[in-house]
């Protein structure tokens, strides 16, 4: 049987961050490339449907201790690169479950063997209003990864 | 006398969110895995989970979809969509722009082959009022889905109870999820707040509070729940637990209700669909919060012949156990319940076929029988 009662937690899980949302998996594994001064990184929709891009509120990307200056930020979604003061409009354009947020940046970072890569992301929940408004989740996870070059 | 009912197997794909969401399947594995594993023949989607470009359905899409559910044996039973009321950034949708943003998604519904569409509770009377031409044009039941902190008995229940009398029409109705009547805090979730550093003490009291609260009864309106969310915020505060205190307000209240099974009885009439809603199976083959048993009695006792979508959502916390296994657990749970209960689940394709049929009174999509 399953046995979830009994069931073990993987040791190398931080369990501290389980949460309703899918917030491990904030940032995809070894997705991080260098390149001449600019850094992409893939961000993962904490959340088990798609939602339109205008419910992304905020993102913030930290490598090694430098965060990414906001206005050279870049978000790639559905094949097309915007900034972030573009998202709000797009209520039609959907962030889906599966697909990556492809986010670029500006950072004077060397590809190494290992970077700490920290992502914040500010995502509206728009069937869900509280007496706040509309849900806004604020998800955090740092991971260490290889850096590619592009 | 009511005849005794025979509530088709099924399930929803949002049991395997962590699957799909990691890739591990994609929508035409995850169907053909569903099938393969006897999970159905009731197959359940959520609309902005499974769909890329969900409500935009284009022909194409829409043909290969229902032949592969045609081909693997499945039927469809609900489609999950949306009140996505907050989708713009400078205010809300208005009602009207409400109304035309569902009619997208019920339209979507249908052309995917779905009998029902699942509607979320924050629409009300008027609006369900204002859907039923809609409803009535495509074909398609809609349901509410009462969910905890909801419940049967809940005032804008029984405001929309009072208006489908009003209105008098089959395509409207409720679906019912388990979560609204279950007895208590499911030991998974608890383990894992213990694994988040929550003390014993913390736990103990969690539990002693949700316990006063099933005794007491659900919480008859919106205010008396948000009493409620805030007591068990400030347990975890007065714990030394301050950052668990919303998680632990959302999961004892928003997926632990304390309705009574019986308190079901009277919406029955109104029941087009069930979300079979659980956490977890234990050793001996039982569900340890939700009386799985007593609620598909009743469903066979109020001679129930709509779907269960056996609904796994212990994945919030449960990171590390394989869902279809756990699945498969509650299906034989519910099955043995069923026989139990002088009836038994149905598992074949074609007899959930005509049974649905007759259920929502209305031809499904046979275009693409094999």
């Amino acid at each position: 049987m399953p046995g979830i009662v009994k069931a073990v937690c993987p040791r190398n899980r931080d369990v501290r961050s389980v949460r309703l949302v899918i917030n491990d998996r904030l940032i995809e594994p070894n997705s991080l490339e260098i390149d001449s001064g600019r850094f992409s990184v893939d961000v993962r929709i904490p959340w088990y449907r798609a939602v339109p891009a205008s419910c992304i509120h905020d993102v913030t990307v930290r490598v090694d201790g430098q965060t990414a200056a906001p206005d050279a930020m870049r978000f790639e979604l559905n094949g097309r690169e915007r900034q972030l003061a573009e998202l709000p409009d797009l209520v039609d354009e959907p962030w889906f479950t599966t697909d990556s947020l492809t986010v670029t940046g500006d950072l004077d970072i060397e590809p190494a063997a290992e970077h700490d890569v920290f992502v914040n992301l500010k995502l509206y929940i728009p069937y869900i209003v509280t007496a706040h408004g509309v849900l806004l989740i604020d998800e955090s996870l740092e991971t260490k990864m290889t850096g590619a070059a592009r | 006398m009511t005849n005794l009912g025979s509530p088709i197997q099924g399930v929803t794909l949002y049991s395997f969110t962590r699957a799909f969401h990691a890739r591990e399947y994609d929508l035409e594995g995850l169907i053909r895995r569903v099938a393969a594993d006897g999970m159905g023949p009731g197959l359940e989607v959520i609309g902005f989970s499974s769909f890329r470009g969900f409500p935009h359905v284009d022909d194409a899409f829409a043909d290969w979809f229902q032949g592969l559910v045609a081909e693997t044996g499945l039927v469809l039973t609900s489609c999950a969509v949306n009140t996505d009321v907050g989708i713009r950034r400078d205010r809300l949708l208005t009602d009207d722009e409400l109304i035309a943003y569902m009619e997208q998604q019920i339209e979507a519904a249908a052309k995917l082959g779905f009998p029902l569409a699942r509607v979320q509770i924050s629409l009300t009377p008027d609006s369900m009022e204002k859907l039923l031409p809609v409803a009535e044009r495509l074909g398609v039941t809609l349901a509410i889905e009462v969910h905890a902190h909801h419940h049967s008995q809940h005032d804008l229940v029984q405001a929309l109870v009072e208006r489908y009398e009003k209105l008098g029409s089959p395509l409207l109705g409720f679906v019912a999820d388990w979560g609204t009547t279950t007895t208590g805090l499911a030991p998974s979730m608890v383990e894992a707040y213990h694994r988040r550093g929550a003390s014993p003490e913390f736990l103990a009291d969690a539990a002693a509070l949700w316990n006063q609260y099933y005794q007491e009864g659900p919480p008859m309106n919106d205010a008396s729940h948000g009493g409620r969310f805030g007591a068990f915020i400030e347990l975890a505060a007065r714990h030394g637990s301050p950052e668990l205190g919303v998680d632990l307000a959302i999961n004892a209240t928003g997926l632990f209700g304390p309705a009574r099974v019986e308190s079901w009885r009277d919406l029955m009439p109104w029941v087009r669909h069930c979300h079979g809603k659980f956490f977890g199976i234990d050793d001996s083959g039982e569900e340890p919060s939700v009386p799985v048993r007593d609620l598909v009695a009743l469903l066979v006792d109020s001679g129930y012949n709509g779907a269960i979508s056996s609904e796994y959502e212990g994945w919030h916390w449960n990171y590390w156990d394989d869902a279809f296994e756990i699945i498969a657990g509650e299906q034989a749970l519910q099955r043995d319940a069923a026989t139990s209960a002088g009836s038994s689940m149905v598992v074949d394709t074609a007899q959930a076929r005509a049974q649905l049929h007759d259920h929502f009174g209305r031809t499904l999509s046979t275009s693409h029988s094999p």
